[in-house]
């Protein structure tokens, strides 16, 4: 089929169309780009023009105050091990769960389900949960931010989905050549489910990076703090909010908005660094689970 | 491939097991039940030992700390735990968590040893709660403790919170108002632009007030630009502080000639938020002051775009000046932040009373006896003269030395000419936190301008000074600690309502004293059902 040649009134609308949307486009990233101005310059800067275009001179001091924090390093640290393991053994027990749950032949497999989908609405509350993860002594321990998030029931779907569009004749004929179930998933189905495994994996360690809810209810200890709480706490100490209505201890004055830009920056880079390589998998992944119900 | 398949199964049937069995293994607090094992055979142990004089401090001692304070493993840490042979372990809290982190630690029994809480009188009932079901230790009598005495008399709220006559808490004393109960909230402005237009005065009327504000705003002393300087702002959280000009109690219950009655419904309430609305429509009100964050106006302030702030000086003037200094260098942070003195239309000074403490500590029932009185050692320290010049100042010879009866310190500053204080200055602020805040440090730190210390003094001496020029808005413990429950479900949520109230009426061009009538239309019918409590209670005569 020919394509129909573009009018000038197209074209014309092509252009007002990319104008408005670049304009969008700015808009969105112009605070993203304020935020890392206010972090390279002095307060006295910022209070003069708190929204600029380009800062007048550049300051690393509040970068410098986050990095040279005690909790910051440890948080890495701990972050990087729960994205690590916490990923693995969350993959695990969800690919293996989705598989289960993917085959037609498993007795009691719709009330297995069910009582799974559950619980994506009801919860038992924040005590139970909490007396739950005690039990298990896990309260001060990293793993109070991988063992009680192993499984997330929506990803677990996506995948389960997936897996359910694998024509069953591969299944059968892998069978009938003598694989067993642990077979053909690693050597059939986890081959043929790269993009979405690619996909999970990316948000679960996107969700573990971003922990802190765990942390803040079992972990005590500064010092297995993941990131983002280590960073809450440089901030809230720059904040002066240790105290109440009576100035706080402090090293020296220090300019809080640039620390606590400087201090999303620092929490930001890494994963920015990454998702350049997995934005196809990323986008994909968004439709997988939503067109095969 | 079968064979595997069945012990790959087994493997998992047997984690599965493994798991179950390890969860239902143990319950109760973790660490406590080998607290309570030891605690028996300390016992033994001691009871030998009675008849010997002995150091107090000989057997080390271990309790977990969950405070906001930054405790590091640092010198003065070092030195404390020295000196009474304690391992404090500390937790870290989180601020914008924190009401949820202590309640669900207390829901669950796993609070540790010590816990800071946020001791506000409606939570009284959810305390003896705790108390009742014993997971507080009371503190025991603190007479060998001289420090910590003088401290409880000061602390009058603690009594309120006594269960049986004993205390289970202790809360923190700021400190920094050595004279009344009157809190820091005071108002600051631009005087170099006053006397730019010619309307600098020692002290203000109310309306000479508004004048300025709406002066600051049309005439723009700063030349920001039409439309771009504000008149008059006040920190979110006070807000309608200026109302309390008109009547201190606009938003809550006073007690008049022995009976409650509804401050929104006086007449000066009505009177405040009219000329609440004037200000705003002249211009003299911060016209974004209803969409702001708490301290957005602040910033306007350290930007040459704001004239008139209110706030909590006690805590925020020496920060006022000094960040004004650093976003304007060259300034004179006298005249850019002077507090200005106003008078209202009785010709008085308008305070409010604060309760003079900040949070509490609660303590664990499973600490022993002895951990107890070591916390309250270090307490009775931190709180006494050799522990504040510590907790103050560091340490004599390396941070400061004695001259002529006078402290000189020995810190370093930084290029900017700021002070830089030891890094362990956050443990020793942390360690005098147990027993009390440091807002007495403002008469003794160097690094605060002499100037802002006394402008805090005076403020904070004018109720005891010229009690007849103040109209001081009285805290009332026997309302706010008066748990009935209409009065729990309404009372709070009413200042709320007032607020948003007013905040509306102020920006909308209705009807003030219409639109106000709506409010108390819709509000009556639950203050009447909290009046008729407290008159069933005989606090309100009828």
């Amino acid at each position: 089929m020919q394509m129909k040649a573009k009018s000038r009134s197209d074209k014309f609308f092509d252009v007002i169309v990319a104008l408005v949307l670049g304009l969008w486009g700015l808009i969105i990233l112009y605070p993203f780009y304020n935020s890392l101005l206010v972090s390279l310059v002095t307060q006295e800067t910022y209070v003069k023009t708190p929204f600029m275009l380009y800062p007048e001179e550049i300051t690393f001091e509040s970068y410098l105050h986050v990095f040279k924090s005690p909790y910051l390093w440890s948080g890495y640290r701990v972050t990087l091990f729960v994205v690590v393991v916490g990923v693995a053994y969350s993959m695990f027990l969800t690919v293996t769960m989705a598989y289960a749950l993917s085959r037609k032949k498993f007795p009691g497999k719709g009330l297995v389900l069910n009582m799974i989908i559950v619980t994506m609405f009801f919860g038992g509350g924040m005590v139970p949960f909490y007396l739950l993860v005690k039990s298990l002594h896990l309260v001060n321990s990293v793993f109070a931010m991988i063992i009680p998030a192993g499984v997330n029931t929506y990803y677990m779907l996506i995948i389960r989905n997936y897996f359910q569009t694998i024509p069953e004749s591969m299944e059968e004929s892998a069978k009938m050549d003598g694989a067993n179930d642990i077979a053909i998933l690693f050597k059939i189905m986890l081959p043929l489910a790269v993009p979405v495994m690619a996909t999970v994996i990316l948000f679960l360690a996107v969700d573990r990076w971003n922990e802190w809810f765990n942390a803040m209810m079992f972990i005590r200890d500064s010092s297995k703090h993941p990131l983002q709480l280590a960073l809450m706490r440089v901030i809230q100490d720059t904040n002066q909010l240790n105290v109440g209505g009576v100035p706080a201890a402090q090293q020296k004055p220090l300019f809080s908005d640039g620390v606590k830009m400087a201090s999303i920056f620092v929490v930001m880079l890494p994963i920015m660094c990454v998702y350049p390589f997995v934005q196809k998998y990323f986008m994909k992944g968004i439709l997988i689970g939503a067109v095969k119900g | 491939m079968k064979k595997m398949k069945k012990i790959f199964s087994l493997i998992i049937m047997a984690a599965i097991l493994l798991s179950v069995v390890a969860g239902c293994g143990s319950s109760g607090n973790t660490g406590n039940e080998d607290k309570a094992t030891t605690q028996t055979t300390e016992q033994n142990v001691s009871g030998t030992e009675a008849t010997e004089e002995k150091n107090p401090f000989e057997k080390p001692v271990e309790f977990s700390f969950a405070s906001f304070g930054s405790i590091a493993e640092d010198e003065f840490l070092d030195y404390v735990s020295k000196k009474f042979n304690v391992k404090i372990i500390p937790e870290a809290l989180d601020w914008n968590n924190w009401d949820q982190q202590v309640n669900t630690m207390m829901a669950s029994n796993d609070m540790p040893d010590i816990l800071q809480w946020d001791h506000r009188p409606f939570k009284i009932n959810m305390f003896k709660q705790w108390v009742d079901s014993e997971m507080l230790k009371p503190i025991p009598d603190i007479s060998k403790y001289p420090n910590l005495k003088a401290l409880r008399e000061k602390m009058t709220v603690m009594d309120y919170f006594q269960v049986d006559g004993k205390d289970y808490l202790w809360t923190k004393l700021r400190g920094d108002n050595k004279w009344n109960l009157t809190g820091a909230m005071g108002i600051v402005y631009r005087k170099d632009w006053a006397e730019k237009l010619g309307m600098a005065k020692d002290e203000y009327t109310l309306e000479e007030f508004m004048d300025l504000a709406i002066a600051f705003a049309a005439q723009d002393p700063a030349g920001n630009g039409a439309g771009k300087t504000a008149g008059y702002a006040e920190v979110g959280w006070a807000f309608p502080y200026l109302l309390g000009y008109y009547n201190p109690y606009a938003s809550g219950l006073v007690k008049i000639d022995g009976k409650y009655v509804w401050g929104a419904t006086m007449p000066e309430t009505l009177e405040g938020i009219k000329a609440l609305r004037e200000l705003y429509k002249a211009g003299g009100l911060w016209k974004d002051f209803y969409t702001a964050e708490d301290y957005d106006g602040n910033g306007l302030y350290m930007a040459n775009r704001l004239g008139i702030w209110a706030d909590n000086l006690g805590a925020e003037l020496n920060k006022l000046r000094t960040d004004f200094v650093n976003a304007n260098p060259g300034a004179d942070p006298y005249k850019a932040v002077a507090v200005m003195k106003v008078r209202g239309k009785d010709g008085k000074y308008y305070m409010q009373e604060w309760d003079n403490t900040w949070s509490a500590y609660l303590y664990s029932a499973t600490l022993t006896d002895e951990e107890m009185d070591r916390i309250l050692a270090i307490m009775d320290w931190a709180a006494g003269e050799e522990g504040t010049k510590m907790c103050q100042f560091g340490f004599e010879g390396t941070d400061y030395e004695i001259k002529d009866g006078q402290i000189v310190t020995k810190w370093q500053k930084d290029e900017k000419g700021q002070v830089v204080k030891p890094a362990y200055m956050t443990t020793a602020d942390a360690i005098r936190n147990m027993a009390c805040l440091n807002g007495d440090f403002m008469y003794t730190d160097p690094t605060l301008d002499s100037k802002t210390v006394e402008d805090l003094m005076s403020l904070y001496k004018l109720a005891t000074d010229y009690p007849d020029q103040v109209t001081l808005a009285k805290l009332n413990y026997e309302l706010e600690f008066f748990s009935a429950p209409n009065r729990d479900k309404y009372l709070g949520t009413l200042g709320t309502d007032f607020k948003a109230a007013v905040m509306k009426i102020i920006v909308s061009t209705d009807d003030v004293e219409g639109e106000f009538n709506k409010f108390i239309e819709a509000n009556q019918d639950k203050v009447n059902a909290i009046l008729k409590e407290l008159e069933d209670a005989g606090l309100s005569a009828k």
